[in-house]
């Protein structure tokens, strides 16, 4: 939760530096606002956060869960005449979508704070005509896009932890391949994820616009 | 009834288990022994199919399970308990919840019955596995197999690491569970000396083999050498 | 060196931890001398193996001393005196045996870091315990290759190869079998035998400790209860070490 927060600020203030640096060259900072806005919420924003959130609660739910497979806790599960995989798994792929689609759509909210306070902290540029051009540039389109994103990475993050931890087995030292497992496959299921995405829209977008 | 034909089982080129045979009414303890590292463990996932077996079959009250049908193993499973050598509770819930977890609730109302036979005392269940000792969690883990009244029950390694007090309560509970329930156990261990005091049935498993078959009593007068290494290493009390 | 033989004292030890009331030890005295095979026995939770991390200088106790040759054992002193880190060895249930280090590597980089031995000499040396304990021809074997029962016999290998005057044994035997059991105890009587040794160490099984020790404690409610001998230990008149011999439950006071 706070790690998210703090992210998501920052996240927001880095893009609005970085984008204040090619406006300035144009001498069309008035833009900064809707511009840097709008790229945090379709692009990097949820990429960003959601490697974070792959980190903080994909590594951990993966560590747990090859935890309780190598110390037979679900062999355990399997001998109550229970399936773990609808007892235990379910409802905490569940659980950690949602929970972290949630953060996702909280940390974008974020952003868009961390862009207003870097610019009018730092780069003088005056928060309410930062806010007055958000609407100009951020369409129903982007802040669409910026959901189905977290929805998505949601998913990975919490899919791909879940079955990787599930299907350890061995000792301690194959729950540490577990946790980098699940780092790797989930890191880059995001970025593929966040390509296609950014593609497909783009497509549909240029058809209708065509 | 309990019936195993001939199972056997390979890891790579290491036959773990070679042709095992054997039967188990209810009512009955079977031991089986056997050095560590032979064997007894997987016998005991085999026949809740955690680990398939290679050849052979395993009859539960005469019906063939299946280990690739995970509808049937789930019935298997609820007829068949195992109770595993580390408590393997679930971390995250108190022992009350732990015992719950996934239990009809009508099932429950015996719960006190089952407290008793293994000297579980209620006020432990409100607390979180780590914090109870090992002793506890284990009573606690098989308090969860009774709770699904199996009619059989699969002890692996219940007193292994005990100091002589705490082996006795255990020895004391499943011969209570035994005669309470009167369920069918077999129970996997290198301990011969509850092994005398307890089964109806030793079994000795030497590289995979049944070596011997047999009571309490012609176990220990068996000239088989593992036989009698296994009780050479008993305590003998001068009393 | 022929000479020499080491003396362990422990005078009026106590220990609780920090956060817990209850005393685990409660004013334990003992001397041990060289050629003493000391068992402590106790139920689970007694208090074995922190006495046991009491005398190699691991933890601190709250009260009282642990005195081997004269010198005060504790954590400082263990760092600054190489000499008396060098007398004491202790073993742990576990094994405490390194993943990432083959079976002899095992040994190695424990000589390297207590002896001034060179690469070749502690080869040999590691080699040579491999060899007495019977894993000779695992010398190059990964941890994750060899049994239980092979992973104890490695990790005595390493306790043995440091020489060590004082040789601290957490339940040596646990979790195995009878049979390997037994080969575990006759490889630490033929060590101990040609020695100038002190052994002390914990075990819940009552077997394995009548046959290995010479001399027997049983912890109870912190106290360390001891005869002279094993056979006295068997005869003692203790109502609580009756009851724990055959193993029946006894109220605790």
């Amino acid at each position: 939760m706070v790690t998210t927060c703090v992210a998501g600020l920052f996240v927001g203030a880095i893009l609005a530096i970085q984008i204040n640096l090619q406006l300035k060259d144009f001498g069309a900072q008035s833009f900064l606002g809707g511009l840097s806005t709008s790229t945090t919420i379709r692009n990097l924003g949820p990429v960003l956060i959601a490697f974070l959130l792959a980190g903080r609660v994909g590594a951990f739910s993966s560590a747990e869960l090859g935890t309780m497979a190598i110390t037979d806790q679900l062999n355990a599960i399997r001998c109550l005449g229970l399936n773990p995989l609808s007892v235990i798994i379910m409802p905490r792929l569940v659980a950690l979508t949602i929970s972290s689609f949630l953060l996702l759509v909280l940390g974008l909210g974020l952003t868009v704070f961390g862009g207003i306070i870097i610019s009018s902290v730092s780069l003088k540029v005056n928060p309410l005509q930062f806010i007055s051009h958000i609407p100009q540039f951020v369409s129903g389109v982007s802040i669409f896009i910026g959901v189905l994103k977290s929805f998505l990475f949601g998913i990975i993050i919490g899919t791909i932890s879940c079955f990787v931890g599930y299907q350890t087995t061995g000792g301690a030292e194959e729950v540490g391949k577990a946790v980098r497992r699940t780092a790797v496959v989930t890191l880059v299921s995001i970025i593929v994820t966040d390509f296609l995405v950014s593609f497909v829209v783009e497509s549909i977008s240029q058809l209708l616009m065509g | 009834m309990l019936e195993l034909k001939a199972i056997s089982k390979t890891f790579g080129n290491r036959a773990v288990l070679r042709s095992v045979s054997l039967t188990l009414n209810r009512g009955q303890i079977c031991f089986v022994l056997g050095r560590s590292g032979v064997g007894k463990s997987v016998l005991l996932k085999t026949i809740v199919g955690l680990i398939p077996q290679d050849s052979g079959e395993v009859w539960i009250q005469s019906e063939k399970t299946d280990p690739q049908n995970e509808e049937q193993m789930v019935s298997v499973r609820q007829k068949c308990g195992l109770v595993f050598q580390m408590p393997a509770l679930l971390d995250s819930l108190t022992l009350q919840e732990n015992l719950e977890f996934g239990l009809k609730p009508e099932k429950l109302a015996r719960l006190g019955k089952y407290l008793d036979w293994v000297q579980l005392s209620r006020e432990r269940l409100s607390r979180y596995p780590a914090e109870v000792s090992f002793g506890t969690q284990k009573k606690a883990s098989v308090v969860r197999t009774l709770l699904r009244e199996p009619q059989f029950i699969l002890f692996d390694e219940p007193t292994t690491g005990l100091d002589p007090v705490s082996r006795q309560v255990t020895n004391q509970m499943i011969r209570n569970v035994v005669k309470e329930s009167h369920s069918g156990c077999i129970v996997v261990s290198h301990d011969v000396q509850s092994a005398i005091e307890l089964a109806s049935t030793i079994i000795l498993l030497d590289q995979g083999q049944v070596i011997f078959q047999g009571t309490p009593e012609s176990f220990c007068s068996s000239e088989q050498p593992l036989a009698r290494a296994f009780c050479n290493g008993m305590v003998l009390l001068d009393h | 060196m022929e000479s020499y033989e080491p003396i362990l004292e422990m005078s009026h030890l106590w220990f609780s931890f920090p956060t817990e009331k209850v005393q685990i030890l409660k004013d334990i005295n003992l001397t041990l001398r060289s050629g003493d095979r000391m068992g402590v026995l106790g139920l689970s939770g007694a208090g074995k193996t922190t006495l046991l991390k009491i005398i190699s200088g691991l933890l601190s106790p709250s009260k009282g001393e642990v005195i081997l040759d004269g010198e005060r054992v504790d954590r400082q002193n263990m760092i600054k005196s190489r000499s008396l880190s060098q007398k004491m060895a202790m073993s742990f249930q576990k094994g405490g045996i390194l993943d990432s280090y083959n079976a002899w590597e095992n040994i190695d980089f424990a000589l390297a870091e207590l002896t001034r031995l060179s690469k070749p000499e502690r080869k040999e040396r590691s080699f040579h315990f491999l060899n007495q304990v019977g894993l000779a021809g695992a010398e190059n074997k990964r941890p994750k290759e060899l049994s239980g029962g092979m992973l104890k016999r490695l990790s005595l290998a390493r306790v043995f190869a440091l020489e060590p005057a004082v040789l601290l044994l957490d339940d040596p035997t646990a979790g195995l079998d009878p049979v390997t059991a037994d080969e575990i105890v006759s490889i630490i009587e033929k060590y101990a035998e040609s020695r100038n040794v002190i052994i002390v160490f914990s075990s819940a099984d009552l077997s394995v400790c009548f046959r290995l020790a010479n001399r027997v404690g049983f912890l109870w409610n912190g106290t360390l209860k001891q005869e002279p001998s094993v056979f006295d230990f068997k005869k003692s008149p203790d109502p609580a070490i009756q009851h724990f011999i055959r193993g029946i439950e006894y109220a605790r006071t």
